[in-house]
């Protein structure tokens, strides 16, 4: 009896798996001479669930390895989560065991300049200066080299229901005034990330740099915890708190780290405005989402220029290796990077590109209204810090302000907690 | 075999143990001493190098983020051992009261209390997220509106967090003290039983005055695994909570990690480490000790 | 009467609380995605369907992670059970010259099971690191069975203790070297044994989840336990659904193991607890 059931179980476990377990983490065949090892982001990549980028990638990367019959591409990918990938990345880097090309989040590219090669004689300086600011400052490094490609980017904006919101607020007055309103209606007012992670810093920093707070100095030493950028962080995480104590916003922001965990919120139809990333809009309908979204710039303390954060993926080569060095060059080039690719690769993600020449050029996408007026707001865009300390700044952020949400501490002791732990 | 004559190989214990030790040295010990080591250094990352110091065990003294998770691991400890004895404890006794009147179906009841020990930690973690979705589309959430609830607070704030992350150990625990309990129960002469009928003792006395008391060694014993099991609690709070909101459930093998792999700092996390360590081997010797008891009785 | 039926009472409630998370969590998983925020929620979906575990076994790395861990699993077993079957022979049947060092061993057997693995699992990951070890199977197998031999050992110590001394003698006597009655007549009489600490190897070892999280960084190398977290949190789309049918097939191994050999695993706890 008991063999019968043990056979039956092992049956069973075995039939669970597919006769084609899906792998395709090896482009190119095993013979090729010159093998590339190369660390995808899974949401710019041929695994992303979103269908446009799926496509994009896979056809792009199988016709570029079938014109290489030279080249095997062995392709892993990051966790989703984003800190502990870089992190790891890092180690590896450190250890030099890092792959030959990797996608590196913008906000990390610091901790890498000293371990990345630089691609000075593959990128002249018109070449360069053809990317948009905050991204040409970006890529290169202390010493003046180019460490990275920075490929695409993306800003962050209120999103409001036409249909519940008539006039989209301009600072926090208004938004709490109208949220808390809404909120009376059992609908909720605003939503926004506010966890552990990334997306709830980012989508908040505009609110800090408007009213000129700054992270770090020139030098790329905190400074947020003294004077006037003590006082705008002070203000941000107490209007933070007011959304909640209002009603304005409800405390489960504190379990929403990313933009993406809004989704299912956003899907059952109650949300009436929310702080998001402009790529939200294309994904929602795909979603299924019928509601009809309008798009502002997000509220700031007082009345005044639009302020938006930049965010975006890049490109970096950390093999030696001149031959190879060039093969991944001309990857990236036909895949994301040249003009004709940047502008069919962020049409497929609905990113934004970073070559002013595709953002002022004549493709579909970049004439399409809400992704012009995404272009438009790149004017007001800054990125995060180049600074190595960043990421940990950002941890300590998402501590403070998860804290504030939750009521555990008051801004000022949050900010103070979070200023010692960085000061040392 | 003359007295003078060595044993032969085979019969020597230490050669047939050599592999296993041989394994342990290498896998184990060496590590064991090598975190002991690192815990006296300042070390951070690989490319750094680290001098010798105590300044990892100061710091952490000092620290209040260590002083927290001091005070979140007692709470998470104390209330999972209360709560897994205390169900183990009942749904023993209510599966041998069923066995005792024939009820069928005390195998399946067993078969799936045992289902929470089963599942790995990270399921379970994933399996709680999902059931504590605060917005109207979970379900938890929902029963909590139709009995008045309006604003349900699940994993959003500090305390209700620390609740739910100790009532999924509890859930996922109950089924090993349950097994414990019940082996027990089973291993209880009848003639107490009866003696206490005889007695004029009800259901209730009897549980008190017969099966308790006989249970004391292995609740004891059961008492001394779970603590342990949950302050080693790793993979069930990870998806769970991650830890938060803020810090209020970040358990102690959480808090190593994040010190050493969100901000490389070795020593401190390595310090931390040798303290859960010692506090596992004082465990062991005291379960240890105790099984020496109860096998003797 | 009235006893009996508070006692059913009692299995269905206990029943309900064991089961109603994992029903929940099924009932996520068979949903189409416009389904997924019903409100109000239903346990059983109106539209019932299976997309979301073709799209995991098809379009995700999950039957990749499930493949890894049978591997980790199969070879663990296997390696910490030739380990230590010797290891308990030695234990159960062997003088020790110095009586005093066999409960010493036994103490430090559970000592290895009562300690966190995290606390190698950070040395370790230093020393990998610098030997290049990190993102090897063999090495992650290697700790497990030094997690878990220990363990191994324990129990099967208990069961040869059981085995009448005189079966070992017999065989000696008959010329038997002390290996070939190991081999020949001890292990088949320990056959129950032997399964039951495979079974239960095999299920810790199915969900162990520190060791592979801090020495594995390639995603293609997770066993299941660690490759489920990608699952949840998606950065570009809503993913509960494939999380949910992430989660039930990662359990489905260890949960119909578990049911089919049911009996056994419960006798071998049971027997364990007793024991100790």
């Amino acid at each position: 009896m008991n063999r019968r059931h043990t056979l039956f179980a092992v049956l069973a476990v075995v039939a669970l798996m597919p006769a084609g377990i899906a792998c395709a983490d090896q482009y190119g065949s095993d013979s090729a001479p010159i093998h590339i090892s190369w660390q995808m982001q899974p949401t710019q990549s041929p695994k992303s669930s979103v269908p446009t980028v799926k496509d994009y990638y896979q056809s792009h990367i199988e016709a570029w390895v079938k014109a290489h019959p030279d080249v095997m591409l062995d392709v892993t990918f990051n966790s989703t989560d984003i800190n502990a990938s870089m992190t790891r990345m890092q180690e590896q880097a450190a250890t030099g065991r890092a792959p030959d090309v990797a996608m590196l989040d913008s906000f990390f590219l610091s901790r890498f300049y000293q371990f990345v090669q630089p691609l000075d004689r593959f990128y002249g300086p018109d070449q360069v200066d053809d990317f948009v600011a905050f991204a040409r400052n970006g890529m290169r490094g202390p010493d003046g080299k180019l460490k990275a490609l920075w490929v695409n980017t993306d800003v962050r904006v209120l999103y409001y229901r036409k249909d519940l919101v008539a006039n989209p607020p301009k600072t926090w007055d208004e938004l709490i005034a109208q949220a808390a309103e809404l909120s009376k209606r059992g609908l909720t007012g605003y939503l926004y990330p506010g966890g552990r992670g990334e997306g709830a810093v980012m989508e908040h920093l505009p609110m800090f740099w408007a009213q000129g707070g700054e992270l770090v100095d020139a030098a790329g030493k905190p400074v947020f915890g003294e004077g006037r950028n003590r006082a705008a962080m002070l203000n941000l995480l107490g209007f933070l708190k007011r959304t909640i104590d209002t009603g304005a916003s409800p405390n489960r922001v504190v379990n929403y780290r990313f933009e993406a965990d809004l989704y299912p919120e956003i899907l059952q139809g109650k949300v009436a405005m929310f702080l998001g990333g402009n790529w939200m809009a294309k994904q929602l309908r795909e979603l299924g989402d019928k509601s009809d979204w309008g798009v502002a710039p997000i509220p700031l303390m007082t009345q005044g220029d639009p302020v938006t954060a930049a965010g975006g993926w890049t490109y970096a080569v950390f093999t030696p290796d001149a031959k190879k060095q060039a093969i991944i060059v001309d990857l990236i080039n036909s895949l994301v990077a040249d003009p004709a690719a940047m502008a069919a690769s962020t049409a497929a993600l609905s990113n934004l590109p970073t070559r002013m020449s595709v953002a002022q050029g004549d493709s579909a996408y970049v004439k399409d209204p809400t992704v012009h007026g995404f272009l438009t707001l790149l004017r007001y865009a800054r990125a995060r810090p180049g600074a190595a300390i960043y990421p940990s700044i950002s941890t300590e952020l998402q501590v403070a302000m998860s804290e504030v949400i939750t009521g555990q501490q008051s801004p000022e002791a949050a900010l103070d907690q979070a200023w010692h732990k960085l000061a040392q | 075999m003359t007295a003078g004559q060595r044993r032969p190989i085979e019969d020597r214990p230490f050669v047939w143990l050599a592999p296993l030790f041989l394994l342990l040295a290498v896998l184990y010990l060496y590590p064991l001493i090598d975190v002991t080591r690192l815990s006296l250094t300042d070390a951070t990352d690989a490319a750094t190098p680290a001098h010798y110091t105590f300044a990892s065990y100061r710091s952490l003294l000092g620290s209040s983020e260590f002083l927290a998770m001091t005070r979140v691991a007692l709470i998470f400890v104390a209330a999972s051992i209360a709560g897994q004895l205390v169900f183990g404890l009942l749904i023993a006794a209510l599966v041998c009261a069923g066995e005792r009147r024939r009820l069928p179906g005390a195998a399946l009841v067993r078969a799936i209390v045992l289902v929470g020990w089963v599942l790995p930690g990270v399921v379970i973690g994933i399996i709680w997220k999902l059931l504590l979705d605060e917005s109207g589309a979970g379900i938890i959430a929902y029963a909590a509106s139709l009995l008045g609830g309006r604003n349900p607070t699940f994993l959003s704030a500090p305390g209700p967090a620390l609740f739910w992350v100790t009532m999924a150990n509890i859930w996922r625990g109950t089924a090993f003290s349950m097994i414990m309990q019940y082996a027990g129960m089973k291993t209880v002469p009848p003639e107490l039983y009866e003696a206490a009928t005889v007695d004029g003792a009800g259901a209730l006395q009897k549980f008190r005055h017969v099966t308790l008391p006989s249970l004391r060694g292995i609740l004891l014993i059961n008492l001394v695994l779970i603590t342990i099991a949950t302050l080693n609690t790793f993979d069930m709070v990870l998806p769970l909570t991650g830890g938060g909101p803020g810090r209020a459930t970040e358990v102690v093998a959480l808090y190593i990690y994040h010190l050493v792999f969100s901000e490389f700092q070795f020593g401190r996390g390595a310090a931390v480490a040798v303290v859960l360590m010692a506090i596992g081997l004082a465990l062991s010797a005291c379960y240890a000790r105790m099984l020496r008891r109860e096998r003797a009785a | 009467m009235a006893g009996s039926a508070a006692i059913y009472a009692g299995y269905i409630v206990v029943a309900l609380i064991f089961l109603f998370p994992l029903l929940w969590v099924a009932s996520l998983s068979l949903r189409p995605m416009a389904e997924l925020f019903a409100f109000p929620p239903r346990l059983v979906p109106e539209h019932p369907t299976l997309a979301a575990y073709r799209d995991v076994l098809a379009g995700s790395p999950l039957a990749r992670y499930l493949l890894n861990s049978v591997k980790l699993v199969s070879a663990t077993v296997l390696c910490a059970l030739a380990i230590a079957v010797p290891s308990a022979y030695a234990l159960s049947c062997l003088r020790f010259r110095r009586p005093l060092l066999k409960p010493v061993v036994m103490l430090g057997m559970l000592a290895v099971q009562l300690i966190s693995p995290l606390v190698i699992a950070l040395p370790l990951y230093r020393w990998f690191s610098g030997l290049g070890l990190i993102n090897s199977h063999t090495a992650v197998v290697l700790v497990y069975v030094a997690l878990s031999a220990p363990f191994a050992t324990w129990m099967l110590t208990g069961f040869l203790d059981t085995v009448p001394v005189a079966l070992d003698e017999a065989a000696r006597i008959d010329g038997c070297s002390r290996l070939q009655s190991l081999l020949r007549v001890l292990l088949p009489v320990m056959l129950p044994g032997l399964a039951a600490t495979a079974i239960l190897l095999a299920i810790s070892t199915w969900g162990q989840f520190i060791v592979p999280f801090v020495l594995l960084t390639r995603s293609d190398l997770y066993p299941v336990s660690v490759g489920i977290l990608d699952f949840q949190s998606s950065m570009d789309s809503v993913s509960t659904h494939l999380l949910a049918a992430a989660a039930i097939l990662s359990a489905l191994p260890a949960m119909l193991t578990f049911l089919v050999l049911q009996r056994f695993i419960v006798g071998a706890l049971t027997a364990g607890a007793v024991k100790g």
